[in-house]
């Protein structure tokens, strides 16, 4: 334990002391002020634990709040073959999510309809029309909030081609 | 001697009602074994988590095995001596894939049992029609072919009505499970019909007294004209009706909100009915006007259906023309058989040129698919059902200018 805080506390006094190097001779117009701080900054670290955690690394990344490696599971679901109802309480069921060039999730394909796989329909809805009721926990529910009559006439999905959105009708 | 003569008199007279009945029944459960095999699978694997690039790839290579397999299949059920055998393994394939499908979704499972379906339908298609060959002879098939289609007609109806609803209502998965159990009634079906009376020379097309291979050669099965020529039509046949079902079954689901998927089921059924209704009568009339004319009613039916297809689109007019499809598949289903059976009689190859002929229709169904796709993308859906009636006016005409008449005098 105390081996372990000794080798973070020299790490942290290590990078301050570059921080202060480059300070130092890499930037020449700096003001006597900022200088000063990181001297005092750097002064009560090779003495004694207190002020090495909080001191404030701006050149470092640090993680939220969690534990590496994990994010919280329990809330995630899986959303591949996943089924739905419509507004209209038909069945459906999302078969690929579509994201934009930057990967932002921008749209959900969904089948809907048939009859032993004949007479399906692939619609590519927009993300915002797809609403997760979690009422009851045991069993969410994934609503996808349009009419029957807006999906009828939707454009059908077809890979590879330019996607149109279908997106919700103001009301 | 005399037990060798007993033999003959036997076949030569009627099968036993017991093989018959077995028969009837055999038809009737491998029509219930094959139907969760088609465009139902892919929405079983979408339940299953499976991306739409791993259920393509299973499809395309499932159709790519099907075409590959035919010829094969059917030389397969002309070499072995119990043709009985031969569908029983293949049923037993057929309900261990379904099983598998059940049981194992994954990737290798599926591809697996994907491949054991396809290898098997490939023997059991000839082999049925080899075991009725063999039960009644030359002279009794046109009938029987007529009578096992309607039963055929019947399995279909029910089985896409109960399993339809069973996909619908209970699970993708209870689907396969159903279908494996159906295994055990198909083989005991099959354990009716007797094993003597199915002539193993005369179900491969043979003359009992002449033998299989009197005339038997490969090369010379394929330079007959009436072989390539219905292979031909065959093919434009499947190529103008493959894809009409499914074009029907979109137009549905845009037209007709809260009852497409009732309506989808009828334009399944309904053309079922109407096979189960009017197979016998045409399998007298292949015997009574001859092959060609009913083979023309196929065609005219199917023209018919394409054109009143892209002219109307009142939910209840496109299940009222869903019944021309009852006639074509009618007409289709005893007369490629029938003329099989003529045109290879004394050559112990019926079941080869099945293969043959089922590798056409094969392509055809293929082809349709994206032709249909394409015309219906870019020109819209009248257009593409317009194309699919000229394709079959193609063939109409085909049959009409080549296919003479086979009917023995």
């Amino acid at each position: 334990m105390n081996v372990m805080r000794g080798s973070l506390e020299g790490s942290a006094g290590l990078c301050l002391a570059i921080l202060l190097a480059v300070l130092l001779m890499g930037a020449p117009p700096v003001s006597p002020a900022a200088v000063q701080s990181a001297h005092a900054a750097d002064t009560p670290a090779p003495d004694g634990p207190a002020g090495a955690p909080d001191t404030p690394r701006a050149d470092t990344y640090t993680l939220p709040d969690i534990p590496p490696g994990a994010i919280p599971g329990p809330k995630l679901q899986s959303l591949l073959g996943r089924e739905l109802k419509t507004r209209d309480e038909d069945p459906g069921r999302i078969i690929d999510i579509l994201c934009d060039s930057e990967g932002r999730v921008r749209a959900a394909v969904v089948e809907l309809g048939g009859f032993l796989g004949i007479g399906m329909r692939r619609i590519a809805v927009h993300w915002s029309v797809l609403t997760f009721d979690t009422a009851d926990p045991k069993r969410p529910r994934l609503i996808l909030e349009l009419a029957r009559d807006d999906l009828r006439s939707a454009p059908e999905y077809k890979p590879g081609e330019p996607v149109e959105v279908l997106v919700g009708r103001p009301d | 001697m005399r037990a060798r003569k007993a033999g003959t008199a036997r076949l030569a007279s009627a099968p036993s009602a017991r093989s018959r009945r077995g028969l009837d029944w055999f038809t009737f459960f491998v029509a219930n074994l094959q139907t969760g095999f088609g465009p139902f699978l892919s929405v079983y694997l979408t339940t299953q988590r499976w991306t739409q690039v791993d259920i393509g790839l299973i499809l395309s290579v499932g159709s790519v095995a099907g075409l590959i397999g035919q010829v094969p299949g059917g030389f397969l059920v002309d070499w072995v001596r119990s043709k009985r055998r031969a569908a029983a393994l293949a049923v037993v394939g057929i309900g261990s894939s379904a099983l598998l499908i059940a049981a194992l979704p994954m990737f290798a499972g599926i591809l697996g049992a994907k491949l054991l379906q396809v290898a098997s339908s490939a023997v059991l298609g000839p082999a049925i029609a080899a075991i009725t060959l063999g039960l009644v002879g030359h002279r009794g098939i046109s009938e029987r072919l007529g009578r096992n289609a309607r039963f055929a007609a019947i399995g279909n109806g029910i089985a896409a009505a109960v399993m339809g609803a069973c996909g619908y209502f209970v699970s993708a998965q209870a689907v396969f499970w159903v279908t494996a159990l159906l295994t055990f009634p198909t083989l005991l079906a099959l354990a009716h019909i007797s094993e003597a009376e199915v002539d193993p020379i005369r179900a491969g097309g043979g003359n009992a007294r002449g033998g299989p291979d009197r005339d038997g050669s490969i090369a010379r099965l394929l330079r007959k004209p009436a072989l390539l020529v219905l292979m031909g039509s065959v093919m434009l046949f499947h190529v103008a009706n493959a894809a009409m079902l499914p074009l029907v079954g979109s137009a549905m689901a845009m037209r007709s909100g809260q009852w497409a998927t009732a309506l989808v089921a009828a334009c399944i059924v309904v053309p079922q009915v109407i096979v189960a209704a009017i197979s016998p009568r045409v399998g007298l009339l292949a015997q009574s006007l001859g092959r060609r004319p009913v083979l023309l009613a196929a065609f005219a039916a199917l023209i018919v259906r394409g054109l009143l297809l892209a002219w109307s689109s009142d939910p209840a007019m496109i299940v009222a023309v869903q019944m021309l499809d009852g006639i074509s598949a009618a007409a289709i289903g005893i007369i490629v058989p029938l003329v099989l059976a003529d045109i290879t009689r004394g050559t112990g190859r019926f079941n080869l040129a099945q293969g043959i002929v089922g590798t056409g229709a094969g392509v055809g169904a293929t082809l349709s698919t994206t032709a249909a796709g394409w015309l219906a993308d870019r020109y819209g859906m009248g257009t593409a059902f317009l194309g699919l009636a000229a394709l079959a006016a193609c063939g109409f005409l085909v049959v009409l200018a080549a296919l003479q008449e086979t009917r023995p005098k």
